[in-house]
């Protein structure tokens, strides 16, 4: 974007800029002179592109590199179901990656442009420079002072409005590209799949060949606990410690993989919808509870476990009560979602599946 | 259900790589001290959204080499479990 005080058509129309605006230096009777030095260098916005195309990129193109290769090993040193899980798991991340490297992009053509802007406004300011030395005005470094006599000062008046236009201008551009786009660059689907992912790695949450055969176990006594019906004695509360503990453990290894297991399973299945509403609901519960302030790592396992528990056992009732239409629609809609995934995913999402089968 | 394998080379082959997009991705977060302007807040918010999302990634990454190596060793140590066992149980 270029304006030339000149032949903007807005010049003439331009009044004197009020005693408060930047760059005015005033006297009883008005304004003695007015700034043309520039509000910014379109270099600063150059290193930030520089630094985004030269630096950030490289960096986090090696980044996806590296991931993707980790997915290719793994295709032949971890195979079973917790390998298909991780597959699938890293290739989510593939996915965040580009993402990030989508918005580093934006940003370096947004700096770009705001680089461009500041050229426009450098070049304005020289264009009044040029005119005020030309028109006999004084020029003391950025500051043209008054005419010493009243020709000229329709003209210098001008002038003045037309730079402190500009300065207003330029904020104004800076508000609706930079300040308005800030909020394009928040990736929240980043950062809850890794808040869910850190939840669920530090939860209790298990499911899978492991994971499975120790919930099944802890069920029941979660189940009496709940109840108040049963009365533990020492030694079985130390037990109930012990595989609670053995429990958390087994959990940290297969959690993020389980879910990411869970995950794929229901989407292969036959009811999408009522399974990824299971997976969505044992998650955020054990999340749910992972929040409260629990000194022992123990009790808060066996309630995150209880709660993952209750909420799939919740989210399957709740599914039962749906209208059938609205439970095939949905399984529908999610199927669709996720053969329309794999097809864009193309290999990888073939590959995940083909191992488990 | 598929046949269940771990390689030997798994931590090395796969966690070691998430280790290092994990490092490669923190590595962003020195970013240039930019001059005055009337965007440069703007900017410098922008590229802390960014660099949180990468910061992020990173930490994920590592959590990951953590979780593989964690089921590695969890599909080992059982392994050697049943191993003992059986020996155990052997004449």
């Amino acid at each position: 974007m270029s304006v030339d005080l000149r032949t903007a058509p807005s010049a003439s129309t331009l009044t004197a800029p009020s005693p408060s605006a930047p760059g005015a230096m005033c006297t009883a009777s008005g304004p003695a002179a007015f700034s043309i030095a520039s509000d910014g260098s379109p270099a600063v916005p150059r290193l930030g592109v520089t630094w985004v195309r030269g630096t950030a990129l490289p960096a986090l193109v090696t980044a996806r590199e590296q991931v993707q290769e980790a997915l290719d090993r793994a295709a032949d040193s971890f195979q079973g179901i917790s390998g298909t899980a991780y597959a699938f798991h890293a290739s989510i991340m593939l996915r965040h990656l580009g993402v990030l490297a989508d918005g580093l992009t934006r940003a370096a053509a947004l700096f770009e442009s705001y680089a461009d802007r500041l050229v426009a406004h450098e070049r304005l300011l020289s264009g009044v420079r040029a005119q005020a030395v030309a028109s006999g005005f004084p020029v003391t470094g950025d500051m043209v002072g008054t005419p010493d006599g009243p020709a000229g000062s329709t003209e210098w008046t001008a002038m003045a409005a037309g730079v402190a236009a500009e300065r207003q201008a330029l904020r104004q551009w800076v508000a609706t590209h930079l300040d308005a786009a800030l909020a394009d660059f928040l990736d929240e689907e980043t950062f809850e799949w890794v808040g869910q992912f850190f939840a669920t790695h530090h939860s209790t949450l298990v499911s899978g060949a492991l994971g499975t055969a120790l919930q099944k176990a802890h069920l029941h006594k979660v189940a009496n606990i709940d109840r108040g019906g049963v009365r533990l004695t020492a030694r079985e509360l130390d037990r109930l410690a012990d595989d609670a503990s053995r429990l958390a453990r087994a959990a940290e290894a297969v959690g993020p993989i389980a879910v990411a297991y869970d995950t794929v399973t229901a989407l292969e299945s036959d009811e999408p919808g009522r399974g990824m509403a299971q997976v969505s609901g044992g998650v955020i519960a054990a999340g749910l509870v992972l929040t409260l302030p629990i000194s022992s790592p123990v009790a808060a396992g066996l309630l995150a476990t209880g709660a993952t528990i209750v909420a799939v056992e919740g989210v399957k009732h709740a599914w039962g009560e749906l209208p059938d239409d609205w439970a095939d629609t949905l399984d529908e809609s999610i199927g669709e979602g996720w053969d329309d995934l794999k097809d864009a995913t193309g290999d990888v999402a073939g590959k995940v599946w083909s191992w488990v089968s | 259900m598929s046949e269940l394998r771990v390689g030997a080379d798994l931590e090395h082959q796969v966690a070691a790589r998430h280790h290092q997009a994990a490092e490669g991705l923190d590595e962003l977060l020195s970013i240039p001290a930019l001059g005055p302007g009337p965007g440069t807040g703007s900017m410098l918010q922008i590229l802390a959204v960014l660099l949180e999302t990468s910061h992020q990634l990173a930490q994920a990454n590592d959590l990951t080499a953590d979780a593989v190596r964690d089921v590695a060793h969890v599909i080992r140590s059982t392994d050697a479990q049943v191993e003992q066992g059986f020996r155990a149980a052997g004449p």
